[in-house]
């Protein structure tokens, strides 16, 4: 017996086998092309779905962004709309008014009163009447409109509109020879208050490296200087040589650079 | 297909070993191709069907009707598609192969016990003389133990060499040499009994 035929039919051929190949060969399989039930599941195969779920994922990314884009421009323009479209509720007028500077006889009193918390808003729209804003019948300017200067603070905004008044104050006395000794008591105590305050307002700049506003503050006290240690009944000349310097100087219009409000006029 | 054909370490192998030769070569086709069907490929698919489809349908023509073998082999192929994943070596896939194909086999008779069915002559004799010693050969080799049933069948039936059914199945081709040889020698004996009885 040959076991090469019946291994991989080389050699001599077994006729014993030969005959069961014959006889069982109607049990061979056919090939025959793929069953239809076959085919859709190919297309199941994890690689289709890996294929569609990149594709669904890529989708659910963009539109979670866009999304995201939507609701972020949203709460950014937000607190616009909200200032054009509510009104905050009007102030009692003693409380919206900036309290009285203390006329005392102490010259070493501060004369900025103790600052509430108040809150930023921004300059109100065309309709919004100005009354019913904060701070509307403020004398200052920069209390009705707080400056977004990004150098200058609020408090030395509000010490800067009040520098400004009095200097403005000082330059409209009458230095007439018809009075030899103008009467600027007021601006005396004004600007003595002022100094000081001037003083610490500077040193913070200084502190923390705010250069344009330790500038400004740092031109301004000369003068502030200047009017609080003139005598009781200065001369004409004396007022006229501080009112030379301011207008060499420049200064009332420095001031009221930064008094003014600047960026929220953009808005 | 065949592209680990252009490694030359495997020609000088082809040219030494022409024994392993179809082995090396199947294994490697038939990773690519398991790879390519992962990847959804229907022509791969195909052709991993038609390479295997003849194992697959020896196997369970071993061990079922032959009316019932045509339908499990699409099961199988089933089972294979949903489970293809679970399949760690690529280069094994004929040894899982088979092994799917004899559980969809006692599974069939598993449930085969809760139905009645018709006799097996029924889907098996034909009308012929031919048939019906066709029919009475393939009893005697199912009759035998499964080892070598099987491998007779393959190589009888499906017309599979020694060296396609170790490819196929994972067995080793020393041990499908044994089982053709004592399978063959049994089927002999069992055949001149039933000549003399």
């Amino acid at each position: 017996m040959n076991d090469d035929y019946l291994w991989d039919r080389s050699g001599e051929p077994d006729p014993e086998v030969e005959r069961l190949e014959r006889v069982l060969g109607k049990y061979r399989h056919q090939a025959r092309p793929l069953s239809p039930a076959l085919r859709p599941r190919l297309s199941e195969r994890p690689g289709g779905w890996i294929r569609l779920a990149a594709v669904a994922a890529a989708i659910l990314i963009v539109l979670a962004g866009l999304w995201i884009f939507k609701v972020q421009n949203k709460s950014v323009t937000t607190p616009r709309e909200s200032a054009n479209t509510e009104r905050p509720e009007k102030r009692d007028k003693n409380q919206a008014v900036a309290p009285p500077v203390k006329e005392t006889e102490n010259v070493s009193t501060v004369a900025i009163a103790p600052k509430a918390p108040r809150k930023i808003h921004r300059r109100a729209s065309p309709e919004t009447p100005a009354e019913s804003l904060p701070y509307a019948d403020s004398d200052l300017v920069a209390e009705r409109q707080p400056m977004i200067n990004p150098f200058i603070g609020v408090e030395t905004a509000r010490h800067i509109e009040r520098a400004q008044l009095l200097l403005r104050s000082f330059r409209n006395t009458r230095d007439s020879g018809a009075q030899p000794d103008p009467d600027i008591a007021y601006e005396k105590q004004r600007s003595r208050g002022l100094l000081y305050k001037n003083i610490l307002l500077r040193r913070d700049a200084e502190a923390k490296g705010n250069m344009p506003a330790e500038e400004l503050l740092g031109s301004l006290e000369p003068f502030l200087l200047d009017i609080a240690n003139l005598p009781d009944r200065p001369s004409n000349d004396d007022v006229r040589s501080i009112k030379e310097r301011m207008q060499k100087k420049e200064i009332v219009s420095a001031l009221q650079v930064y008094s003014a409000p600047t960026l929220s006029q953009v808005f | 297909m065949y592209k680990i054909e252009s490694n030359g370490l495997l020609l000088v192998a082809r040219q030494t070993q022409p024994a392993a030769r179809a082995r090396v070569t199947e294994f490697s086709e038939e990773a690519l191709l398991v790879k390519a069907v992962r990847h959804g490929e229907q022509e791969a698919f195909a052709k991993l069907y038609g390479l295997y489809a003849p194992m697959v349908h020896g196997i369970l023509l071993a061990r079922v009707p032959w009316g019932e073998v045509d339908d499990l082999v699409q099961d199988v192929f089933l089972v294979v598609l949903k489970k293809l994943n679970s399949l760690r070596d690529d280069a094994a896939f004929g040894g899982w192969l088979a092994m799917i194909a004899r559980n969809r086999a006692m599974d069939f008779h598993r449930r085969k016990r809760d139905t009645e069915e018709l006799s097996d002559d029924l889907a098996t004799q034909g009308n012929s003389e031919a048939g019906r010693e066709a029919a009475n050969v393939l009893k005697v080799i199912c009759g035998l133990p499964e080892a070598y049933r099987e491998t007779l069948v393959l190589r009888l039936v499906e017309g599979m060499t020694g060296l396609e059914i170790a490819d196929r199945t994972g067995l080793t081709p020393a041990s499908v040499r044994v089982n053709l040889h004592r399978g063959m020698k049994l089927l002999r004996e069992k055949l001149g009994m039933e000549e003399r009885v």
